[in-house]
């Protein structure tokens, strides 16, 4: 008897479990009747371990508890749980544990394996993270799927033949993801995604905290009944209502103008995200045929109010849109169990993150170590497969370090490391530099493979990443050794030219392709005057940047 | 369209779109429709090389769409062959899965390389055989283009041209600013003092150019003046001293006639002088002489006559203009648009022009500026934009050029001033045709 075909939805707020069989993906429900589960971990009197509606409830009455740690997933944090210190894969690994435990009742059989959602713009440390905790709690991840691709399918597998560009604006407890996506004839294909991982409606409800307690001037509460009681006054002020709310002595009555002005900077964080998505989609305003919200916080009026302005087209939320994701994710399931019932369905995803490898950069003589050249783009179908010629630094140079990078930024330091493959088999040549193909293949489900090939002898080594845990080399030291280096004094630091390095280093990370390149080209021979430190030609190749940064400013289109 | 499945051999020695997809190739519909039969067929954890392959051609074909190219002409990426298929120096490190060994084969089906946007490509070229001429060209069409199509007003297309003009002008470009003000989708964002910079120093150099008695050179010297490090402004300041003809009446004339121009020539000697008092830059002899023959008029205050001279030119303008509009009522079938009446307006659009690019009004005679535009324009039965625009002596109406890019060449303000998008459109498929 094969496992049934599970999909869970992860989220910040609330989980979800959903199985799909005799063709439909439904929720599962749990003892109290519920489908949605909060994400939420508390110990009961007798300093047990609850989980879900029962820690909710505990941590709403003020008893302590752990809620939000999806954020600090794939990072060291330490959560504290009474005498319990956690990490953040291990707490989801609690509420997986639940979860797993829950299906099983439900379905009266074992569930080993099932299709686990994360946002689409989570990095590698973050889905390592998410897959340790399918780890350890005894579950085998058959896909991480990406948040709004699982809302897509659930909304695309329901839909005509007829092409339909869809929007899917995802707010959830902690993370905001958009994905753009083009329906048609049962293709379900994926144009754009980014996202903001720190963004959800948590956030909003903290920005209400904070304005609050600004202006009734007193410390913010920070126990989990007042963070109830904030929760239950932003919804009820979204919905044009007002509220009041009770901070120590005083009482602060809440309405929209205000919540509005305290959210402010969030509006603008989402619409900056959704500016970006458009941009890697190559769809403009009104170019959309619908616009979902899904997410806990879709019912946030403000966040319809954002989507319709930027895309053209009123923001529709999606039916059952707390659902959707996890029903997705089941479907997805289904699907790669090659399910007779989507034999006529097909969904392909992009990769999120750029990959690449750190190289040297010579530029006139000079030479800028740790630069990010990216192989595979963000953005690119998966499966994907590109490869990238390089030359070795120094003649006679008989070994290589291929590192691999994921990110968007210029220098490697600022991307994440996935791994290495180092090969001493290069001939020595005292004339020339030898050459070295890099090849990246990434297939559907996270396995990158690289392979690199001496381009004079042919010969070829082979690493394969399955993103799921190498154990980094502690460069960490090196890192921050050039930091500290980077500290001295040099014409770099004069403002103007620091504040058109830093705008034309975001640029690059938000350019791909030939604009990326050119504007890449530009950076470096800019960085190559500033090493010289030669008053003239940094004021030459600085007007030059200049002006290319203004070109590709109005290239994006918008203000950035 | 291809009704048929293609066969796997067929799908891998297809080397465009046209090749798979036959007709379907170029409609869009069709088009997503064959992709998406073949794509539930080789699927791409089932077969993710004839995926990749499919997928090149398929992405291919949705970006000459795109375009507007036909996608029969676009092919996709190859990359050269590798020359043997030798051992793996030994098993792949631990992977959970076995990595999928497709790849080693012939990469020419890898994905193709994305494609280059010819007007990138251009910006790039004109960019770095500082053919400015072109890249402001480029610019203006690309901006102009821009405003029609997005839904926002766009004052910083308009700030990004303006700034362009500061530095690099011609005196045709003057027209295109005061069109830029008028047209219907410009909108003001606090960008106004670049335009009215640049709006000034444009009708400076156009007064000048067209002054008999300001030598030929002398614009484009002043030109030269904003560009450089100190040394070479120096340096064109000799040259400017060399210019043939009495310079000490060049000065007086400037002085009198084109005080601007004038202060733009003393406001480089001042910061000459300025650095000089620091640290001495390398400066030669000539350099030194040139300057101080300059400076003289710093020591000459610009007359307390002349500023007085001028507030009375721009409130007699005023006046006049009530003048005349009172009259105009009766003379219009008469008199029509005389040169007098034309000239007055000119000066009184101009007014009015730099009052709204200042976004806001100083003096009395800024602020009547439109209302007295408003009722001119009513007087003659038309509205004050298309009055401002009727600012040049050549007719707009009726203006269909057959060769858009000879005529854009010929007399490129009125071209831009028909703001015609379709003319535009054929205008920019020359231009990106072009080698």
């Amino acid at each position: 008897m094969t496992s049934p075909l599970v999909g869970i939805d992860l989220g910040t707020t609330n989980s979800l479990v959903c199985v799909y069989e005799e063709g439909t993906a439904r929720p599962l429900t749990d003892d109290l009747g519920h489908t949605m589960i909060p994400s939420a971990l508390a110990l009961d009197d007798e300093g047990h371990l609850t989980v879900g509606a029962i820690a909710r409830e505990r941590m709403a009455a003020g008893l302590p508890g752990l809620a939000r740690f999806k954020p600090f997933m794939g990072t060291d944090r330490t959560l504290s749980l009474g005498d319990h210190r956690l990490r953040p894969e291990e707490a989801s690994a609690l509420v997986l544990r639940e979860l797993k435990a829950m299906a099983e009742r439900r379905l009266g059989t074992t569930v080993s394996e099932a299709v686990v959602t994360v946002p689409a713009w989570f990095g590698e440390p973050q889905r390592r993270a998410t897959l340790d905790a399918a780890v350890l709690a005894g579950l085998q991840v058959t896909q991480l799927l990406n948040e709004p691709t699982a809302a897509a399918i659930a909304y695309g597998v329901e839909q005509g033949d007829d092409p339909q560009v869809v929007g899917v604006i995802d707010l959830g407890g902690g993370t905001f993801d958009i994905t753009i996506l083009e329906l048609f004839d049962g293709v379900v294909e994926v144009m754009g995604s980014t996202g903001d991982t720190h963004l959800g409606g948590e956030d909003f409800t903290d920005a209400l905290i904070r304005g609050a307690a600004e202006q009734a001037r007193v410390q913010a509460p920070t126990d989990g009944a007042f963070r109830a009681a904030a929760e239950h006054a932003k919804r009820r002020v979204c919905s044009g209502g007002e509220a009041t709310l009770q901070l120590g002595a005083t009482t602060v009555t809440l309405d929209e103008a205000r919540l509005r002005a305290w959210c402010a900077p969030l509006v603008a964080r989402l619409e900056r995200c959704i500016r970006e998505a458009m941009f890697q989609a190559k769809v403009r305003a009104g170019g959309f045929d619908r616009v979902l919200l899904v997410g806990g916080a879709a019912r946030m009026p403000l966040l319809g109010e954002v989507a319709s302005r930027l895309c053209g087209r009123d923001a529709e939320l999606a039916g059952d849109l707390d659902h959707v994701v996890g029903r997705g994710a089941a479907l997805q399931a289904g699907l790669h169990a090659r399910h007779w019932a989507l034999s006529e369905v097909l969904v392909t995803d992009v990769l999120t993150h750029t990959l690449g490898t750190s190289t040297t950069r010579s530029h006139g003589g000079m030479e800028l170590y740790d630069r990010f050249s990216p192989i595979l783009s963000r953005g690119t179908t998966l499966p994907a497969t590109a490869r990238q010629r390089y030359w070795t630094l120094r003649k006679g140079q008989t070994f290589m370090d291929i590192e691999v990078y994921e990110g968007e930024a210029r220098h490697v330091r600022d991307n994440t490391r996935l791994g290495q493959i180092t090969i001493d088999d290069i001939p020595e040549n005292q004339d020339d530099h030898e050459a070295v193909w890099v090849r990246f293949t990434h297939d559907v489900s996270g396995l990158l493979v690289v392979d690199v090939e001496v381009e004079s002898t042919g010969k070829t080594h082979e690493l394969a990443i399955e993103r799921t845990g190498r154990s980094l080399r502690p460069s960490d030291l090196e890192a921050a050794r050039r930091r500290l280096a980077a500290l001295r004094i040099h014409p770099r630091e004069l403002l103007p030219n620091k504040f058109l390095w830093e705008r034309a280093n975001r640029l690059v990370t938000l350019t791909s392709g030939p604009l990326r390149e050119h504007l890449d080209h530009q950076l470096t021979a800019f960085e190559a005057a500033m090493e010289t430190g030669d008053a003239d030609s940094i004021d030459q190749v600085r007007r030059l940047l200049q002006r290319t940064v203004t070109q590709v400013q109005d290239e994006l289109g918008m203000e950035l | 369209m291809t009704t048929d499945l293609v066969d796997r051999q067929q799908l891998m020695d297809s080397r465009t779109p046209a090749h798979l997809f036959g007709d379907a190739a170029h409609d869009p519909r069709s088009l997503r429709r064959a992709y998406a039969r073949l794509a539930k067929v080789y699927r791409p954890d089932d077969d993710p090389e004839a995926f990749q392959h499919l997928r090149g051609l398929f992405e291919a074909a949705k970006e000459a769409h795109r375009r507007g190219e036909a996608p029969a002409a676009v092919e996709a990426g190859t990359t050269p062959a590798p020359r043997q298929e030798p051992d793996p120096t030994g098993p792949p490190e631990a992977a959970r899965r076995r990595p999928p060994t497709w790849n080693k084969q012939d990469p020419a089906h890898a994905t193709p390389k994305p494609a280059h946007d010819p007007l990138i490509d251009r910006l790039i070229a004109a960019q770095q055989s500082d053919d400015w001429h072109t890249q402001l060209r480029l610019l203006h069409l690309h901006a102009l283009r821009l405003m029609e199509e997005r839904p926002r007003p766009t004052a910083w297309m308009a700030v990004r041209i303006a700034r362009h003009l500061a530095h690099h002008l011609e005196p045709v470009d003057l027209e295109l600013l005061q069109m830029l003000l008028v047209h219907p989708r410009f909108d003001d964002a606090g960008q106004g003092e670049h335009l009215e910079h640049a709006l000034r120093r444009a009708s400076w150099l156009k007064a000048a150019a067209a002054d008999p008695r300001v030598p030929d050179a002398l614009p484009t010297e002043l030109l030269a003046l904003q560009e450089g490090g100190l040394p070479e402004r120096a340096r064109t300041l000799a040259r400017i001293r060399d210019i043939p003809g009495d310079l000490t009446a060049l000065l007086d004339h400037l002085e009198w006639n084109h005080p601007d121009l004038l202060s733009w020539i003393t406001q480089a000697c001042r910061e000459i002088e300025e650095v000089l008092e620091g640290d001495v830059p390398a400066l030669s002899v000539d350099d030194h002489k040139a300057l101080r023959i300059f400076a003289r008029p710093l020591h000459l205050p610009l007359g307390r006559n002349q500023r007085v001279l001028r507030h009375v030119f721009e409130w007699g303008t005023g006046l006049m203009c009530g003048v005349t509009v009172a009259a105009m009522g009766r003379l219009r079938s008469v008199v029509g648009t005389t040169l007098i009446v034309r000239w007055i307006l000119h000066g009184m659009v101009n007014i009015y022009l730099k009052g709204r690019a200042r976004g806001r009004t100083t003096s009395p005679v800024w602020s009547d500026a439109p209302r007295v535009l408003a009722q001119a324009a009513r007087r003659l039965g038309t509205t004050p934009s298309c009055l401002a625009r009727q600012l040049a002596p050549e007719p707009l109406d009726g203006w269909t050029p057959d060769d858009p890019l000879v005529a854009f060449q010929q007399d490129p303000a009125s071209f831009l001033r028909c703001l015609d998008t379709p003319l535009y459109d054929r205008l920019d498929a020359q231009l990106l045709e072009r080698p």
